[in-house]
């Protein structure tokens, strides 16, 4: 163990820390001394659904409409109730309101991070963006630290998604999402060629054995064994029953529809079907959240997309009881600005912004953290980004305490400093 | 003036291997190394074959599997000395610049894409490196030049080193000493390093030394010239003079390099005693000679001087090592980016000696790899080694290694296209006619600051104005389109009319704008240069044109951007040329051997984007095969992966490859066509993709294969093979 780590450790736990749950990101020293007495999370979440918005979700037209401030603030948008007494949100997630008691709001959430890329990677792996390093996601965490529930299927898997998103970071490359692009086709190349049948393929698969055998004798590489059983392991998803999981063709026209046509939507429902086989975490994401110009025509569209996915989704969860088991996380990187700019839109805002947690055994029906009326600044319970992703690292039972290192030998944590809201499990 | 550089690189080349002869140097590493196996008790690898060498070799310099012709050649030679002078050859080729490229595109992370640059600044930086790396621009150099570099990005691509890491100055520290240092300082960035010597006043006194250098909006002397007409405002105009200004320089925003007398302070937070959160840090070196900055001196060419002086303990060494690991696939020290942290030197003597190599041949790195492509034991057979097993390899020959993702797609390329290298030869080829964006970034830069922000202003009016022009034009526009379901007729008179409006005053305005921004008179700068103005119109006209197609003719080439253009054109002269072609050979051959033309070109047309991995985006796009492979994202410094995934595995299982490796105008293809007997094609498939005959044992089972299949069993040896992990591998 480094020096670093244990000079972390040997810090007394501060007075009056384990009374502040959900305040700003503490000291290295209170971090270590909190993760020390934390008692992980008992029957915590299993899987996950993570939805992220990737563009910056606009918190004041969706989970953090503000009816009492100027029209400058709130433009067009009127807040309708939910199914939770008190819990109000924006008219555009009408399907969301009736899941509101499944649900927590984080209304107080607050970053420096102003910028897409460097909001984005704060967001999914709860560190800042260096130049030096690679952290790993927190899908990735969760798969390290929880492991495989089908061992047929991979257990982080990704649909949609940008050009450069994180994944395993510097864990080594079986924490690698498996990366999804259209949902509608599924797994890239799953299926051999046409032209070759079951016992075709069978045959051609031996002979390749046999062909590679002096090679595969010659050497005791760690390299070749790993292309060997990965070869194995992709035959063997190629022919396994589990590869259905990947198939939207298996849902009814109806249960299609249910979702939308979109991609989100779409993703959505694979993202249940893959759940529901054993997949540890899979990421849906959305774009075109970067309303600079024409906020309110073009959040209505991804709110659009965003209800209907994620309503059929909560719904379809909680149906075939897997909700409980299940964690669904809504997040950004930032909100937007409050005030609306000239050019009818919304600028990057990281100072206050919201997501939410649903599912997974969360205390739902309940806004954990307010902003002031303007929705500009974060007023009860503020939250870091940290203190966010540490509060879905304890409902998934993660020792947010345990450190790993890099290669270059650095020690990280997935819950890096942040204070974890144990209250709102029970 | 490219050939004139060129012809200063030839020379300094010739001059670098004046004092050590290739073959002593590498004998001399022979005697090191194999003095060591007796120490450590460790016994030589067999010598490889010619079969194995030959692989190795064309991987290890142009990056790619040698085509079957380049094999037959090589192996069916009994020249004396055949192996050297094949290698000079591959060192000298296009093929082993584009191999060199992945390389530093991986060290230096370069993309192509450059934050906040919407022009071609990447571009520009990536034809540097390629230019230094055919030139062999010695290493030393090609280091001063990076981190000293300054000025515009068309004119000095090198720029591209500080702008990649725009607004993050401090990693961009980090990241320069790990690559060029081998000294991981990144921990003192934010705290005095847990591991190592370095505090985070070390860490600041050396980024003190860079941290002045970084985008500017206007060069140097005229950026001061500007500033002393814009102190003499007062606020309100100011401020209207900094915005009319940006408007102006648009085109040219994060392109130009500059060192400013910016200060760097320690952080808000700082909590050693040696000196108060927020203060102004002097530069300072941490180790290495003291550097004493000179009246008028840079601070980062006086950085630059001290971080690639031969005095510099890491300098030289680190790269020495880097080198030898490509080569050999472990560094002599390991890690090679954290000397400090390294464990000892696997041979003390051997770093000793390369160091003092590289030095003697004055950083000529194209020379080095040649010594040590020279020695025995790069002849050998390999041997596999993990490189994170904690254990320590003594060289009994070069490890055996997975291809990089770039080798991988490289050697896929080399299976199906004829000239796997036509690419890189195109690019060397495409002389740049004179950049018409050099010469407007000159002119505009060479005027006085009372025109410039005379020019500034009117431009501002005229953005602006042309902005409530379009949105007006997008209402009409909208409103003709809503009119479309209701009377057509009407609607499509209206469009033709809002478009005669939109085409005319986009001509105007784009005048306008060139003659203010770039002193020239081609309306067409609006659309190839960055502008505020590049998108507007032609959205609208892209708006209006999918609902009223016919009024596509009215616009024009006016909203293309001339690459688009260019390529445009090329493809239709060489479809012209393919029509003239296969009416000859109808004519001359007769109609069966026009068609087999035509198919060929077919085929060929449909690997447009098999190209060299070095002239395809960088990283390449998101699921990409080179990225399925582990490319490097090029994020981080060294990111590639090695790492087997299931994607791979699907992707050689059931891609695209293996069906473009069937059709028989593949490279691949046409050797199993033409090879007549079963034991023919069989050779013919392992020359092809694996450069070797196959063994006794092998060609027993393919032959087996093909008494039970008949001719149809060549494809499927042909994706077995594919799918044996062999083909991945270098051995």
């Amino acid at each position: 163990m480094s020096g670093a780590a244990k000079s972390l450790l040997g810090v007394g736990l501060s007075a009056g820390l384990m009374g502040r749950v959900g305040g700003a990101v503490t000291s290295p020293e209170e971090a270590a001394a909190l993760y020390k007495t934390l008692v992980p999370r008992k029957d915590p979440a299993k899987k996950v659904i993570y939805l992220y918005m990737s563009g910056g979700m606009s918190h004041l037209d969706t989970l953090n409409p503000r009816p009492d401030a100027g029209e400058e603030y709130r433009g067009e948008v009127e807040a309708i109730k939910t199914s939770a007494d008190g819990v109000r949100i924006s008219e555009y997630l009408p399907g969301l309101a009736k899941h509101m008691h499944q649900a927590v709001l984080f209304n107080s959430l607050h970053s420096t991070q102003g910028a897409h890329q460097q909001g984005n990677y704060l967001m999914h792996t709860n560190y800042v963006k260096r130049g030096t390093i690679q952290h790993p996601h927190i899908g990735a965490w969760h798969l390290k630290l929880a492991g495989r529930i089908n061992e047929q299927l991979p257990g982080f898997i990704r649909v949609g998604g940008g050009s450069r998103d994180q994944g395993a970071g510097f864990f080594d490359s079986t924490f690698e999402p498996l990366s999804i692009r259209d949902p509608k086709s599924g797994l890239k190349y799953a299926k051999h060629y046409g032209d070759v049948g079951g016992e075709e393929f069978g045959r051609r698969v031996e002979l390749s054995k046999k062909l590679g055998y002096d090679f595969r004798n010659r050497y005791e590489d760690k390299g070749v064994k790993a292309y060997t059983s990965m070869y194995d392991e992709a035959v063997r998803l190629m022919k396994s029953e589990d590869l259905d999981a990947f198939d939207l063709s298996k849902e009814s026209a109806e249960t299609r529809e249910k979702y939308g046509d979109d991609s989100f939507g779409q993703g959505c429902l694979l993202a249940r079907r893959l759940s529901e086989n054993g997949v540890r975490f899979v990421e849906v994401q959305l774009g075109g959240w970067d309303t600079h110009t024409d906020n309110f025509t073009r959040v209505p569209e991804r709110t659009a997309l965003l209800d209907r996915g994620l309503a059929a989704l909560l719904g379809d969860l909680e149906s075939r009881g897997q909700l409980d088991e299940t964690m669904v996380v809504l997040a950004t990187e930032f909100g937007r600005t409050p005030k609306i700019n000239q050019n009818v839109g919304r600028d990057h805002f990281p100072k206050c912004f919201s997501a939410m947690i649903a599912g997974g055994g969360i205390n739902g029906g309940q806004i954990h953290g307010t902003s002031n009326v303007e929705g500009t600044a974060p007023e009860e319970n503020p939250m870091g980004i940290p203190d966010f992703n540490a509060t879905v690292a304890y409902g998934l039972g993660m020792d947010l305490g345990l450190t790993l290192y890099s290669a270059s030998r650095r020690p990280f944590t997935i819950g890096n400093k942040g204070v974890p809201v144990t209250t709102l499990f029970s | 003036m490219k050939r004139l550089v060129l012809f200063g690189a030839v020379m300094l080349a010739a001059g670098s291997a004046a004092g050590v002869t290739v073959k002593e140097a590498a004998a001399r590493i022979d005697a090191i190394v194999e003095k060591n196996y007796a120490e450590q008790e460790v016994s030589a690898n067999h010598v490889a074959s010619d079969e194995v060498w030959l692989r190795r070799v064309y991987l290890d310099t142009v990056g790619r599997i040698p085509t079957p012709e380049e094999a037959r050649q090589f192996l069916g030679s009994e020249e004396e000395g055949k192996r050297g002078a094949l290698l000079v050859r591959l060192l000298e080729s296009p093929g082993h610049t584009s191999h060199e490229f992945n390389y530093w595109a991986d060290l230096l992370r370069i993309k192509s894409r450059l934050p906040g640059n919407n022009g071609d600044a990447a571009k520009h930086y990536i034809d540097w490196v390629k230019q230094a790396l055919e030139e062999n621009k010695p290493y030393d150099e090609m280091v001063r030049e990076l981190v000293g570099a300054r000025g515009f990005v068309a004119e000095n691509g090198a720029v591209g080193f500080y702008l990649r890491d725009r607004g993050m100055p401090l990693d961009h520290l980090s990241t320069t000493v790990q690559v060029f240092l081998g000294t991981q300082m990144l921990c003192a960035q934010c705290h005095d390093h847990p591991f190592d010597e370095w505090t985070q006043m070390d860490y600041y006194k050396l980024a003190a030394f860079s941290h002045s250098t970084g985008v500017v909006r206007l060069p140097g002397e005229l950026q001061e010239k500007v500033k002393g007409m814009v102190a003499k405002m007062d606020k309100n105009k100011r401020r209207n003079a900094g915005r009319a200004l940006n408007t102006l320089t648009v085109a040219f925003q994060n392109a130009i390099v500059e060192e400013s007398n910016k200060d760097i302070q320690l952080p808000h937070d700082y909590q050693y005693d040696d000196a108060e959160p927020k203060s102004v840090v002097k530069p300072q070196t941490p180790f290495g000679d003291l550097v004493e900055l000179e009246d008028g001196q840079r601070k980062v060419d006086a950085y630059a001087e001290w971080m690639t002086s031969p005095e510099n303990p890491r300098f030289t060494k680190v790269i020495a090592n880097r080198l030898w690991k490509r080569v050999f696939g472990v560094g002599v020290v390991e890690p090679v980016d954290d000397v400090d942290n390294a464990k000892r030197a696997s041979n003390p003597e051997l770093i000793d000696y390369l160091t003092g190599l590289m030095t003697e041949l004055d950083y000529d790195m194209r020379k080095y790899q040649e010594v040590l492509m020279s020695t025995e034991v790069y002849a050998r057979e390999a041997s596999a080694f993990d490189l994170l097993s904690g254990g320590v390899y003594h060289f009994p020959g070069p490890r055996l290694r997975r291809m990089s993702a770039e080798q991988i797609w490289d050697s896929v390329v080399t299976l199906l296209r004829e000239d796997p290298d036509a690419s890189l030869e195109a690019v060397e080829n495409g002389e740049k006619d004179e950049d018409e964006f050099v010469v407007a970034y000159r002119r505009l830069m060479e005027q006085e600051p009372e025109t410039l922000m005379k020019n500034a202003r009117e431009l501002n009016k005229l953005v602006s104005s042309s902005r409530s022009e379009l949105t007006g034009l997008r209402e009409e526009i909208e409103s003709v389109i809503a009119l479309k379901k209701k009377d057509r007729k009407k609607a499509e008179r209206k469009a033709s009319a809002a478009m005669d409006r939109l085409v005319a005053s986009t001509d105007s305005v784009f005048g306008k704008y060139a003659k203010l921004a770039f002193l020239g008179d081609d309306p067409g700068m609006v659309m190839r240069f960055n502008s505020p103005l590049t998108n507007g119109p032609r959205q609208l006209a892209q708006r209006l044109t999918k609902e009223f197609p016919e009024l596509k003719r009215k616009v024009g080439d006016r909203y293309q951007r001339y690459r688009n253009d260019d390529r445009r054109e090329k493809d239709r002269r060489r479809e012209a040329e393919i029509k003239a072609e296969y009416k000859r050979i109808a004519k001359e051959e007769g109609k069966d051997a026009a068609n087999r033309y035509s198919n060929r070109m077919r085929f060929e047309r449909g690997l447009r984007s098999y190209v060299r991995a070095s002239e395809m985006a960088s990283p390449a796009p998101q699921g990409h095969f080179l990225q399925e492979f582990g490319q490097s994202d090029r994020e981080v410094i060294e990111n590639a992966s090695d790492s087997a995934t299931i994607p791979q595995a699907l992707s050689l299982l059931n891609g695209q490859v293996f069906p473009s490796m069937k059709n028989v105008n593949s490279t691949i293809g046409r050797e199993v066509m033409t090879a007549q007997t079963a034991e023919e094609k069989c050779e013919a498939i392992y020359l092809t993709m694996l450069s070797r005959k196959p063994t006794v044992r092998e060609r027993e089972i393919v032959t087996a294969e093909f008494a039970e299949q008949g001719a149809g069993a060549a494809a499927g040896v042909v994706w077995a093979l594919l799918n044996s992990p062999q083909f991945l591998f270098i051995e």
